[in-house]
């Protein structure tokens, strides 16, 4: 190797050796200020404010904005909010909707109502994260009125989802009225853990679907007080549909019991096949009872 | 660039820096036999109400924190009733070894399984060059080691946890509970600190 080859070989061994050291001194520095954002967390909020409000207008990835964000939301102060706020108004992508969800984490009333309006200019994504604020913020009637003023069925869905999610019934119960947009309703009633309502709507006989929906919604929930209730739903049923919905939800519910009471109180031979095929189908040990009792009354 | 034998001057004064600390450290290590042992400096802002969880907000004397193997984690808490000028350091060593190290107001009411040998009022960077050793890992003894440098008297407090964040030799844990300190710090020069940090490209 003559002389120059060595030389230029003892360059670049030099020069990836540096970019090593330089790449690990970026690491270092990058791992040590994710490390100082962190701890802000917990600063004195005076300290916190001003080197987060930095780190979120200057020109930092995203991950330590995001963190910039959190720290934001742990002040309560005017100005860490209106930071966080114009984030969610005019950041971009996924830090928008993570200023979004830190609104909720802070829990301001006033910044909460705020994320209407981003509500209701926003993208599928913001909408999601605005209710996704709501939820953490435990504020039940911000979701309601999103659900009330919804216009498509997708919108009111998502908004029903979120206070089923949060065991919002009185708020469920106040969209009884517009619950024709969606089945979603039901479901979400049944999530919030409503019997009483779905009660009402499986026997008020005003939307045979409707009802068949609630019935099974019943199923769903389950227990001793439903269990009861949609036997007598299955004895009552005007319609073979709302009396389908019943054993329906006694096979969600796992209510064999109720499904052999029906099976023995039955006179009609096709009904009482029908029972049968659901106690097989619900793999209950009910069926050897019956088994035994036949073959007692055929001896 | 700064001249040569500014350079020099700065190196040199480093050293002997270092040289007084390593010195001072050994000198009280000298002094710890089996058992506890506890010496006195002054308190940071935030050793200054330093106690255990379990006597935060009660009347000293009204219960005692237990330090030591057998009493369960000592959860440190910055906001109890009992409060010193003075932050007491308490460390246990057995068979020759520290296993056990704790910072507390001097005003904590503590019990422990053999009495403390006090080893009376002690200079801080003494006190905290002696810590440093112990704060280089993730270990208990470790996180117990730089919370106990970070509640002495504030502006030395930050020199240490300063240094010990720009040490590359030691754990990130360490350096990340350092910074931790240096966030919760009311001094002037850790808020410059964690600025020019976070400023740094």
């Amino acid at each position: 190797m003559n002389y120059m080859t060595r030389l230029l070989c003892a360059g670049l061994l030099l020069g990836s050796s540096q970019t090593t050291h330089s790449q690990d001194a970026d690491a270092d520095r990058e791992a040590l200020q994710r490390a100082a954002m962190d701890a802000l967390v917990s600063a004195p909020e005076e300290r916190a404010l001003p080197l987060a409000s930095k780190v979120l207008a200057g020109s930092y990835s995203d991950d330590m904005k995001e963190r910039a964000l959190f720290v934001l939301s742990q002040i309560d102060r005017q100005e860490a909010r209106d930071a966080i706020l114009a984030t969610a108004r005019n950041g971009s992508g996924e830090l928008r909707e993570e200023a979004v969800r830190m609104i909720g984490i802070s829990g301001d009333p006033e910044t909460l109502a705020a994320l209407r309006g981003l509500y209701a200019e926003g993208d599928d994504d913001l909408r999601e994260a605005v209710l996704e604020a709501y939820l953490i913020a435990d504020d039940p009637e911000s979701v309601y009125e999103l659900a009330s003023s919804a216009t498509t069925a997708g919108d009111f869905e998502d908004a029903v989802d979120i206070l089923g999610a949060m065991g919002a019934r009185e708020q469920l119960a106040r969209l009884r009225d517009r619950a024709d947009m969606s089945e979603e309703w039901i479901d979400a009633v049944a999530v919030s853990g409503d019997v009483e309502l779905l009660r009402e709507i499986a026997t008020d006989g005003s939307n045979p679907d409707r009802q068949a929906k609630a019935i099974e919604a019943l199923g769903i929930v389950g227990g001793s007080d439903v269990e009861a209730t949609l036997v007598q739903i299955y004895r009552d049923a005007a319609t073979d549909e709302i009396r389908e919905a019943a054993l329906d939800g006694m096979l969600m519910a796992d209510h064999d019991a109720g499904v052999l009471e029906l099976y023995r109180t039955s006179r009609d031979a096709a009904e009482k096949k029908e029972l049968l095929e659901r106690l097989v189908m619900m793999d209950s040990d009910a069926i050897w009872d019956i088994v035994d009792q036949a073959l007692e009354g055929a001896e | 660039m700064p001249a040569a034998g500014t350079v020099l001057r700065a190196l040199l004064l480093a050293a002997l820096f270092i040289a007084r600390s390593v010195g001072n450290a050994s000198e009280l290590a000298a002094e710890l036999s089996d058992g506890w042992h506890s010496w006195d400096v002054p308190a940071g802002i935030h050793g200054k109400r330093a106690c255990c969880s379990d006597v935060r907000r009660k009347p000293v004397g009204a219960e005692l924190c237990r330090l030591g193997p057998g009493a369960g984690g000592l959860m440190t808490d910055e906001d109890c009733l009992p409060t010193s000028d003075s932050l007491r350091v308490y460390i246990l060593v057995v068979d020759g070894d520290v296993t056990d190290i704790h910072a507390l107001s001097s005003a904590c009411p503590v019990t422990t399984s053999t009495p403390v040998q006090s080893l009376g009022a002690r200079d801080s960077e003494e006190s905290i060059a002696w810590l440093d050793r112990y704060a280089r890992d993730g270990s208990k003894l470790a996180d117990e080691a730089v919370t106990s440098i970070a509640l002495h008297e504030e502006t030395r407090a930050f020199t240490a946890l300063a240094a010990m964040v720009e040490d590359q030799g030691r754990g990130m844990d360490i350096r990340e509970q350092a910074l931790f300190w240096i966030a919760q710090s009311e001094n002037e020069a850790a808020f410059d600190y964690l600025d020019r940090l976070l400023s740094a490209r």
